[in-house]
């Protein structure tokens, strides 16, 4: 019987608190996610290498036209 | 226009031209203004890596899309039997696993943001319809293995659906009809949710913090580093979205 047509044997680790039944594995994936999170709120980005065109705008543009309000 | 208007070997005219394409251009330019389907620059408060969730999660879906497209020509008998086939096999899988674990993220990212202001519910929406449309998508994909494990879930669909009342409204049990969802019918949905998406954003712009002011504010506003900050934000993106609809990068 080939790895296709095998069916799974081991169910997996599952971790229970009250009505909550979750596998091991999706809770790391959420865990994993979670961290993805607060570092994507947490790390600075990165400045570009010439630092010029997201900051600069109103240098390259002048600053009397600020008809957007 | 009439006739005398118009050029005797284009046909183009000095007016507004009538015809459905010149109507279809107008409208696609007052949609979203030229020069923001695909803009150079943005505001400063992109700086950030939360805003970059959203493009992750469209690259993730380019790659599901891509290597759907090779499964569809190889056939289950390849991906099941052949290693080019399960390495395609699961470059689906975690490209899927990845798609949404990137739009999770960034729908918690835009949640916190409040990202529904200044006139962008739509743009919300559609995003949650998207997600909502994208679980069915990879549950029909769940179907559509060709194997035990294929079967095994499909049987357990079925109980789940006709507990929750909706188990006559499709079989899940048919594998054909699951398959044909799974590779037209909820792409099709998704892919166009999608492009609306992205048209929204192009059009009302990436939502700004909730400390950015409109420019008229910040004329008055004194000298608190941090409130420089976010009127320097928000004029900057004022600046760069100029001829562009009034809602765009400012908050209302």
């Amino acid at each position: 019987m080939d790895a296709a047509t095998r069916p799974a044997l081991a169910a997996g680790s599952y971790v229970h608190w009250g009505v909550i039944q979750i596998s091991v594995a999706n809770l790391i994936v959420i865990g994993v996610m979670l961290v993805l999170f607060i570092a994507a709120l947490l790390v600075p980005f990165p400045a570009p290498p010439s630092a010029g065109p997201m900051t600069d705008p109103l240098a390259e543009r002048g600053s009397g036209d600020d008809d957007q309000g | 226009m009439t006739r005398a208007d118009s050029n005797p070997l284009t046909g183009a005219g000095t007016g507004p031209e009538r015809n459905w394409t010149g109507r279809l251009r107008r409208r696609i330019n007052r949609t979203v203004p030229p020069g923001q389907w695909l803009p150079d620059r943005q505001p400063v408060y992109l700086r950030s890596w939360i805003y970059v969730f959203g493009v992750a999660t469209l690259a993730a879906l380019l790659v599901v899309l891509g290597s759907g497209v090779v499964l569809s020509v190889g056939g289950s008998a390849w991906w099941h039997t052949s290693s080019v086939g399960h390495f395609v096999n699961s470059v689906h899988l975690w490209s899927v696993e990845l798609f949404f674990a990137f739009m999770v993220i960034h729908l918690w990212g835009k949640f916190f943001m409040a990202a529904w202001r200044g006139r962008r519910a739509l743009t919300w929406i559609t995003g949650a319809v998207c997600f909502v449309g994208s679980i069915g998508t990879a549950f029909t994909g769940y179907l559509s293995q060709s194997n035990f494990d294929s079967q095994w879930i499909s049987t357990q669909a079925k109980d789940g659906l006709n507990a929750a009342g909706i188990g006559a409204y499709f079989n899940v049990l048919d594998p054909a009809k699951m398959l044909l969802w799974h590779v037209v019918l909820l792409p099709l949905v998704v892919g166009v949710l999608v492009v609306v998406h992205l048209l929204l954003v192009r059009r009302h712009g990436v939502v700004p913090p909730f400390d950015a002011l409109p420019p008229a504010e910040t004329a008055q506003l004194g000298t608190s580093a941090g409130v420089v900050a976010a009127a320097e934000s928000i004029i900057v993106s004022a600046q760069a979205t100029t001829a562009e609809p009034a809602d765009r990068n400012v908050e209302r």
